[in-house]
């Protein structure tokens, strides 16, 4: 058994967050397993920043996942992912206690290479936490820094390396922050699974990605989400498909469709305009179309889609820069960047979990 | 042609059908119990890399400090991107053994057997994390575990028995330990690093380690191997038999075939066809028998291993093709090496030899000469291997010899007894039984010799065995001179429990030590108080005169007797602890059943030059009577753990126990070679039976009735074995002598004096007498059955 | 002496009974020599079986004087070889890991009725004083007929029964051996009954009786 194995089992183990689960568990990564005994989201509680851009250890499930395409030197499309994800073992945690676990994920995605490295780490030691003051998430010497700014999220260091590639860039961001939902609350099913969930995705990025032949420079966009919760799925609910797309307009659209056993599709979107005003649209309004599937991992996996919001007069085609964005961690889960056609030119981030 | 040949040939075998059932168990036998033994060493050796993989020893670079690392420096590595993950081992004492506990992070851990239970889903890591704690061990040793106080646990065969894999933390709450004993640098690193150097002080130290285990433990493979090679010797015997009979019937058959045209050579290669298919089918079978046996051996090998050199090997087997296509190998090759006489006897066979059997493996007395002087000679050369040898290569090859050449002997020397009986006083038929056991013993040599190695084998390891346990038993009791031992959890409750016990008791011995490799191999390195405890009672075989005061002021050093012959140190040699601490060596100390080198200095040496070892165990002198009531303030006020509070009495009975569970796999080796050996002998009466025919019939016609025939044949094959049994007893004997002043000073570092048991040669003797009845029970009900009209055919016409 | 009435025999051979002895009757008396004559497979030898109580027969009544042999058990069977009839046969009579002086004493002493001199007697007239410390594989054919001879008649046995006791020997040394089992039989007192196929041989002795399938005729 190689180090990789042993880690994807750790991790399926504590059903953490994503990719698939033995036959019978519920939903993925056991996301959709009842959770009394963890703090339930609230609708009518205001989101506070930046208190709210530290870890919530009462919750089950937390995460700060930033998404980015940049562009290198000579034009090529590159995407980048740091999350840090959080799980808490047991109900009642403090808030670097020992029954948190710290999971990170770190990929460089280019046309022809798909470069991923994953970290865990218990709480309560000093090798993994947020902390709010100097805003820092980390885990080993992976960093998401706060460089100042009137809000800590407005101006991040981001770094992360793996055996075959390192990263470290800087973040500003040139517009506010989104709450996503209903002022931050985020329904997933019908039947009430419900999560906060805020984005910052108006980054500018510049830095350097260092791949096995080198370092380079790159420039673009990026999108931060951060997202907590104790179920943030239905039962019945087997997977993902999400994409946040920024689109050459300045427009920016955050949008998922959660899978049912039953085949149904539960969607949500919402629509960013330049300026930063906001319209979330509940289950249906976004219409999410496989068009061609990409074998990966020994599985298919839909890796171009049409997106429809007519509201927004909006149809799109996103198609993947690297269909082969696998991410081979402990829970397996399509992230890679996608060029967008259509209604609207741009790029962004697809996400897809639960294909088995 | 070929077909109808061969055809003819096999034939026989449907008229001989017991024949066929011996030759093939005889070589399944055979080849079950050495593909066995090989079964039990290999998966000994794979437990022994699981080990060095297991204590992340051969490939993994590890960081250490001076004491305990701290938390916040493995923090602090993983924080500067290094990708290192923390060890903590030590023993937890519980009601009878100790618990080797493993803590480990599984989160940053490089992979290690044993883990798997958390990967396989559920809630097995968060348990395992949790504080409560969870702990992996062997399904062997999950039984120990019962007890109040610790963690629950899971089972996982890939833990040695014995071991416990647990979180880091909780082995630090349960060995009252802060910090870690090392961290494990994971072979692949993130690119773009800083030096190590610049991130911590540790040192990085490549393991030496990985190999000791198959170093120490080759001798005792070797052993096994030894035990294997007997039987596979002595089941060949049986196969040598079965096909040579099968051959001499069959000569009337083979000269009618050559005088129809069939060629000769055309007629040896059927034979050969004919073994080969034979030895193929035995062959496997004996493979698949040799898995039952060795997956039945191998936890008490395991005990033998963890009891001598504290390797831990899973009581669990594997299979291995390549075991098996060896196993088979050795099969064909045994039956073609005891087919190949009889092959060559059919090519040497002239066409127009009578075709009646004669008496078949007939030895004439030249030949019982001739192999006399072989035997003289392999004895000689045996004891100028004894006297001369000087390696455990020597040792095993005089004890060969010895072996060989006294089975050699046995048919001249049970002739010679048998000479010697007839010059007693006896009646008509007693004169007859003993000049029929003459007749008898030439066919009956091979499964007598065999007889013999077993009975022999049985006598030799029993005595070196005895030998050990006595003069262990000795040795415990000089050893174990403390009434009460005392193990503390932490340090400060070591103090509370020196503060408690120092008024109480006539004295309080520390018993501190640090694990150090000496001369390059690993060892401990005990403090020790002056005290009369130890200059009354310590087992010492050599000294200068002023040992004790030397040790108490830390001038001088015991060693103990294997670290004394294996780095040949004598008296007043400088030994080098650390390399800027040496002492020269006052005395040499008897250690039995420990293989590892060991040293003892004064306590105040010791702990200056260690100072943050942990100080948790006592040795307690206390009045006798007054020791259970001890241990139980001890339980009631302290709440200490009941293994943590032990007597001298558990700790012997503890320590024998180890001891004989060491060597149960010599008794099960001795047993099953035994068994075959039984059956040699009885495969050999099955063959002679119907020689014995016309040997038997005129006794018959004289007037014996067939239950009475019965008895004398019974009483003569029990008097052969009882004669076998006598001879055996000396060859025992020089065995034991061999395995006691040869092979274990040169396997374990250690000598033995001798000790006869000749209580257990009488039970050897009812043994013997066992086997040779189960063996002749059958053909015996055989000869009792066989209607008159068989009889009477003896004296009929020409047959 | 020795008197048989309507013996019958038969014995399993290829799936059906061959009935080899089918109602024989005879008488000897004391000191009487009795040739029994007749083809193979005439039930001679059964019928020698049966008087030696080396077998039973299925029917009939065998006497020795006043002891009834056909209802014994091997046991008493047994007693009656050991100590009131001795049988020699065609070949390997003797025990072969025991000398031709253990041979010759084997049976008188087995019936605790050694004669030394009785003995010592037999062995001179056999002719078998240099061969007494020899093993019966390192005699001749006739050397080895007479070491049985002499054990058959050191046990003064009431009844000698001999199968072919010439048969594997040549002419003259079949003489030599007959004369020599005759004299003896006579001298020890015994009545004497051998089969033999060979009239020349069967005319020497006192009566003769002929078997032909099973009956004597």
């Amino acid at each position: 058994m190689n180090a990789d194995a042993l880690l994807k089992s750790c991790l399926a183990a504590i059903g953490l967050m994503l990719g698939a689960l033995p036959a019978g568990a519920q939903g993925f990564a056991g996301l959709g397993t009842a959770s009394a005994d963890f703090a339930q989201p609230d609708r009518d509680r205001a989101l506070q920043f930046p208190a709210d851009h530290a870890a919530h250890p009462g919750y089950r499930i937390e995460w700060w996942y930033l998404t980015a395409n940049l562009t290198g030197p000579d034009g090529t499309p590159m995407g980048l992912q740091w999350t840090l994800f959080r799980s808490a073992l047991a109900p009642g945690g403090t808030d670097d206690g020992p029954e948190q676990l710290w999971m990170g994920h770190a990929a460089v995605t280019t046309p022809d290479m798909h470069l991923v490295a994953e970290r865990l780490a218990r709480g309560g030691i000093g090798q993994a936490g947020v902390t709010l003051e100097g805003f820092e998430a980390f885990i080993d010497d992976w960093a998401m820094r706060s460089t100042g700014g009137a809000d800590p999220l407005d101006s991040l260091r981001v770094s992360a390396r793996g055996t075959d590639f390192a990263y470290d860039i800087d973040l500003a961001a040139q517009g506010p922050i989104v709450l996503q939902g209903d002022h931050g609350y985020s329904m997933k099913s019908a039947g009430g699974a419900v999560s906060y969930y805020y984005s910052q995705p108006f980054y500018e990025v510049a830095g350097t990605v260092t791949l096995p032949s080198g370092p380079v420079e790159v420039t673009g966009q990026a999108w931060l989400d951060r997202e907590w919760s104790s179920q943030p799925l239905a039962e019945d609910q087997t997977g993902w498909d999400w994409i946040s797309l920024h689109l050459d307009s300045g427009a920016k659209l955050m949008g998922f469709g959660l899978r049912s056993r039953d085949g149904g599709h539960f969607t949500s979107a919402t629509w960013v305009a330049p300026s930063g005003e906001v319209t979330s649209y509940g289950d249906g309004t976004l219409q999410l179309e496989p068009l061609a599937q990409t074998e990966v991992a020994g599985r298919r996996v839909p890796t171009r889609w049409r997106v429809r919001l007519p509201d927004q007069n909006v149809d799109l085609e996103i198609d993947a820069v690297n269909g082969d964005a696998w991410m081979d961690t402990a829970f397996p889960y399509w992230e890679g960047p996608v060029r967008i056609t259509g209604s609207h030119g741009g790029r962004g981030y697809l996400e897809m979990t639960g294909y088995e | 042609m070929n077909r109808t040949a061969f055809l003819a040939l096999l034939s026989h075998w449907r008229r001989h059908p017991v024949q066929l059932v011996t030759l093939c168990v005889g070589l399944m036998l055979a080849t079950a119990l050495w593909s066995g033994v090989q079964a039990v060493n290999a998966e000994a050796r794979a437990s022994y890399d699981r080990a060095a993989a297991d204590l992340g020893q051969t490939p993994l670079r590890r960081l250490t400090g001076d004491g305990p690392v701290p938390i916040a420096e493995f923090v602090a590595l993983r924080r500067a991107g290094w990708l290192v993950s923390p060890v903590i081992e030590g023993d937890l004492p519980l009601a009878t053994d100790s618990l080797r506990l493993i803590g480990v992070d599984p989160l940053t851990t490089p992979p290690r057997p044993g883990l798997e239970p958390l990967l396989e889903g559920g809630d097995a890591l968060p348990r395992f994390l949790s504080v409560d704690g969870l702990m992996i061990v062997a399904p062997e040793t999950a039984p120990l575990l019962d007890g109040p106080g610790l963690p629950p646990h899971i089972q996982s065969a890939q833990v040695p028995p014995g071991t416990a894999l647990v979180d880091f933390r909780l082995a630090q709450r349960l060995l009252g330990r802060d910090g870690v004993d090392h961290l494990l640098v994971a072979r692949e690193q993130p690119m773009g690093l800083p030096p190590l150097s610049e991130v911590t002080d540790l040192t990085l130290t490549e393991d030496q380690a990985g190999g000791d285990l198959a170093q120490l433990t080759r001798s005792f493979h070797l052993n096994l191997t030894a035990f294997g090679l007997l039987a596979f010797a002595v089941g060949l015997f049986i196969v040598q038999s079965a096909i040579g009979l099968a051959f001499e019937q069959r000569r009337s058959a083979i000269r009618t075939l050559r005088a129809l045209g069939v060629p000769l050579r055309r007629l040896m290669a059927l034979l050969a066809a004919e073994l080969l298919a034979l030895a193929t089918l035995s062959g496997l079978a004996g493979i698949a028998l040799g898995y039952v046996i060795a997956a039945a051996l191998l936890p008490g090998v395991a005990a033998t291993l963890r009891g001598l050199y504290g390797a831990e090997v899973s009581g669990q087997l594997g299979f291995d093709p390549l075991w098996a296509v060896s196993a088979l190998a050795i099969s064909l090759l045994g039956a073609a090496a005891a087919g190949a006489q009889s092959l060559w006897r059919v090519s040497q066979m002239p066409i127009l030899s009578p075709a009646q059997p004669r008496a078949w493996a007939r030895a004439s007395q030249r030949a019982i000469l001739t192999q006399l002087a072989v035997a003289v000679a392999l004895l000689a050369l045996s004891g100028a291997l004894a006297f001369w040898g000087g390696s455990l290569v020597a040792g095993f090859a005089c004890l060969a010899a010895l072996l060989i050449g006294a089975a050699l002997a046995l048919p001249a020397l049970l002739l010679g007894l048998l000479a010697l009986l007839q010059r007693a006083p006896r009646g008509v038929l007693g004169e007859w039984l003993l000049a029929d056991a003459r007749q008898q013993v030439p066919p009956l040599s091979l499964a007598l010799m065999a007889l013999l190695l077993a009975l022999a084998a049985n006598i030799g390891v029993g005595t070196m065995v005895g030998s050990f346990r006595d003069t262990f038993t000795g040795w415990l009791d000089q050893r174990l001179a403390a009434e009460l031992y005392v193990t503390a959890r932490d340090p400060a409750e070591a103090e509370d429990l020196r503060a408690y016990l120092e008024p109480r008791a006539d004295a309080l011995l520390p018993i501190w030590s640090v694990d150090l490799p000496l001369r390059g191999a690993p060892a401990e390195v005990f403090g020790i108080v002056d005290h009369a405890t130890y200059r009354d009672n310590w087992p010492l075989l050599d000294a200068v005169p002023d040992v004790w005061d030397r040790v108490a002021d830390g001038t001088g050093v015991l060693i103990n007797e294997q670290l004394a012959r294996r780095e040949d140190i004598a008296l007043g040699a400088r030994l080098e602890i650390t390399p800027d601490w040496q002492l020269p060596v006052a005395g040499v100390y008897s250690d039995y059943g420990n293989t590892r080198g060991q040293a003892i200095t004064g306590i105040d040496a010791l702990s200056q030059r260690f100072p943050d070892r942990p100080r948790l165990r006592y040795a307690v002198r206390l009045p006798s009577y007054q020791v259970s009531e001890v241990q139980t303030a001890l339980r009631a006020d302290f709440g200490l753990p009941e293994a943590n509070a032990i007597d001298q009495s558990a700790v012997k009975r503890f320590s024998l126990d180890v001891f004989d569970r060491t060597f149960l796999v010599s008794e099960a080796l001795n047993v099953l070679t035994l068994g075959v050996a039984a059956f040699a002998m009885l495969t050999s009466l099955l063959s002679l039976s119907g020689l014995r025919l016309p040997q038997l019939a005129p006794v018959w016609a004289l007037g014996l009735t067939p239950r009475r025939l019965a008895i004398f044949e019974v009483a003569r094959t029990v008097l052969l074995a009882l004669l076998t049994c006598l001879l055996a007893i000396p060859l025992g004997l020089a065995l034991a002598w061999v395995l006691l002043n040869i092979v274990n000073v040169e396997a374990f570092g250690w000598r033995l004096p001798m000790t006869l048991f000749p209580a257990d040669w009488i039970w050897l003797a009812l043994w013997a007498t066992l086997a040779a009845l189960a063996a002749c029970l059958w053909p015996v009900l055989r000869l009792t059955r066989l209607p008159a009209a068989d009889l009477l055919r003896v004296f009929a016409n020409e047959r | 002496m020795l008197d048989a009435q309507n013996l019958v025999k038969s014995y399993p051979s290829a799936g059906r009974r061959l009935e080899v002895l089918r109602g024989v009757s005879l008488h000897m008396a004391a000191r009487e020599s009795v040739a029994l004559t007749g083809e193979s497979g005439s039930g001679k030898s059964t019928l020698l079986h049966l008087l030696g109580c080396l077998d039973t027969p299925d029917a009939g009544r065998i006497s020795l004087q006043d002891t009834v042999l056909h209802d014994l058990d091997e046991t008493g069977r047994a007693a009656m070889r050991r100590s009131r009839i001795a049988v020699i046969f065609q070949q390997l009579n003797l025990i072969p890991s025991l000398t031709v002086a253990q041979n010759l004493s084997f049976q008188a002493r087995l019936a605790e009725r050694f004669d030394a001199d009785w003995t010592a007697e037999l062995t001179d007239r056999l002719g078998l004083a240099d061969l007494l410390d020899r093993y019966p594989e390192q005699l001749s054919g006739g050397q080895q007929q007479r070491v049985a001879i002499g054990r058959a008649v050191a046990l003064r046995p009431e009844v000698v029964l001999a199968d072919e006791p010439t048969g594997n020997l040549d002419e003259a040394t079949a003489d030599t051996v007959l004369d020599l089992m005759l004299d003896l039989a006579r001298d020890s007192g015994a009545a004497f009954l051998m089969v033999t196929h060979s009239p020349r041989l069967a005319a020497r002795l006192d009566r003769r009786l002929h078997l032909e399938k099973g009956r004597i005729v």
